[in-house]
């Protein structure tokens, strides 16, 4: 993995030991996160109901 | 909710024109220009509409690089900035944001660029097409802040509600002097829950017309907001209008620290006083509904479940539910500041869509949990004669309630 991850509240963060110079973090509160994560998870879930059970399986005989 | 906090403190410092563009806003624009998903455009109202990239979160990003690279001037980008609707699907739904936001501590922010490009431009005296509608509802807001006290509370004259107390309900220029069905409603609801609630004597400017045109004033106004709701012993803020809840708990956090007060939306605070019993939803309504999520609320909060939680309390509604992340496609079209008043026939275009989708759903109803959509859609229902009929969730949780 490219990143070190630490973990802050339960939840995973980059180690931002590389976001000091070129690109630095921005101010975000722990709610802001939550709010960000449960939008990642509504939209997965989201894409799942709609999308899940148009997936197909591949051809038979395509295992070969 | 607890406040939500997100700045970029390089938006601080204004462009002008003729004068070089900062690393930092250059390196931001590069973080959107260098995707080539373009999602941002998938759930863009206006970019549905129009069809022009330059509209989306991409394509506004794009054009600010334009300018930070010399291929253009700042004074030429006004009328592209002026056509977003500042509605955040485009920042929640980039996956910068939506992905790798919370990991990384670092998100696309659209909604404040657009604003704080607009303040810049107007700072210098660079006015897009239809500034004039905006200027002119900007100083009619500070004409009622000018004005006799008594006009601010005048909507409230017959209610006796007293101006200090713990729960203080918050009512805007807007609902206090256009809407003022809304926080009347809301009163009396609150009343007959055996809540005590207040107003303030003189609320201040909230208006988002003004936080993207002089920042400096509207902050002044924002300040006075909160040492009013302070004095008045406010424990809890109760919030009618989805836009200044927006502002109350992401705009004042990042200028102002935590807030001295809980700032709560009023779905959340009347789906509270139903699961604790003082809100008892008896009549009958017998009707078929379907909810349409504020963009304040859903796009740029993620409150979408106590309107929710109340619809389906209501007696005799048949609802049928739009997922709010399938709403993050969708706007009344009024836009949550200028928008409406600068791109009128835009606004049309989305709010009809919008409405003819819910009559496509067989609705008889789209409930609203903002004034401005409310405003929006009765205009689009009337001028188009779509058979749907847009009701404030208020209106319904009244008439539950019997109260007329």
């Amino acid at each position: 993995m490219a990143e070190n991850v630490v973990i802050k509240y339960g939840k995973f963060e980059v180690d931002n030991r590389r976001m000091q110079d070129y690109v630095q973090q921005i101010e975000m509160n722990e709610a802001e996160r939550d709010r960000i994560i449960r939008s990642r998870n509504n939209y997965l879930n989201w894409m799942h109901a709609h999308f899940a059970s148009k997936i197909l399986p591949p051809p038979e005989g395509s295992e070969e | 909710m607890a406040e939500l906090l997100s700045k970029k403190s390089f938006y601080k410092d204004p462009l002008k024109e003729g004068q070089p563009v900062s690393d930092e806003l250059t390196k931001d624009c590069y973080a959107v220009f260098s995707c080539r998903h373009k999602f941002c455009r998938e759930v863009c109202p206006v970019y549905r509409e129009e069809r022009n990239e330059s509209f989306g979160s991409y394509g506004l990003h794009t054009t600010l690089l334009s300018v930070s690279k010399g291929i253009e001037e700042l004074a030429n980008i006004k009328d592209t900035f002026s056509h977003c609707l500042e509605c955040g699907a485009c920042e929640l739904r980039c996956p910068t944001t939506i992905f790798a936001g919370d990991f990384y501590k670092y998100t696309t922010t659209t909604v404040d660029l657009v604003r704080k490009i607009r303040r810049d431009l107007v700072a210098q005296g660079i006015h897009y097409e239809g500034w004039n509608e905006v200027k002119k509802y900007i100083d009619e807001h500070q004409d009622y802040y000018d004005g006799p006290e008594t006009e601010l509370t005048k909507w409230a004259t017959d209610l006796e509600l007293p101006k200090a107390g713990q729960q203080v309900m918050f009512v805007d220029y807007y609902n206090a002097f256009q809407g003022t069905e809304v926080p009347r409603l809301a009163a009396k609801i609150l009343q007959k829950a055996g809540v005590p609630v207040a107003i303030l004597e003189k609320p201040s400017v909230t208006t988002g017309e003004l936080l993207e045109s002089d920042i400096d004033l509207w902050l002044k106004h924002a300040k006075q907001n909160l040492e009013a709701l302070e004095k008045a012993g406010a424990k809890t803020v109760i919030l009618l209008n989805p836009h200044e809840y927006s502002y109350f708990v992401k705009e004042y956090p990042k200028h102002f620290g935590s807030l001295p007060f809980e700032a709560v939306f009023i779905t959340d605070y009347l789906w509270q006083l139903v699961k604790e019993g003082k809100i008892q939803l008896e009549k009958d309504l017998d009707i078929k509904v379907s909810y349409h999520d504020p963009c304040a609320l859903n796009k740029l909060c993620g409150l979408y479940e106590s309107p929710r939680k109340l619809i389906n309390s209501l007696p005799g509604v048949k609802y049928t539910d739009e997922d709010p992340v399938t709403q993050w496609n969708y706007c009344c079209g009024n836009g949550t500041a200028s928008f409406k008043k600068v791109h009128p026939d835009i606004a049309y275009k989305i709010g009809q869509r919008r409405l003819r989708g819910v009559a496509d759903l067989d609705a008889q109803v789209l409930v609203l949990a903002c004034p401005h959509c409310k405003d929006q859609f009765t205009e689009v229902q009337t001028k188009s004669g779509i058979n749907v009929e847009p009701k404030h969730i208020l209106e319904l949780i009244a008439d539950a309630m019997g109260i007329n």
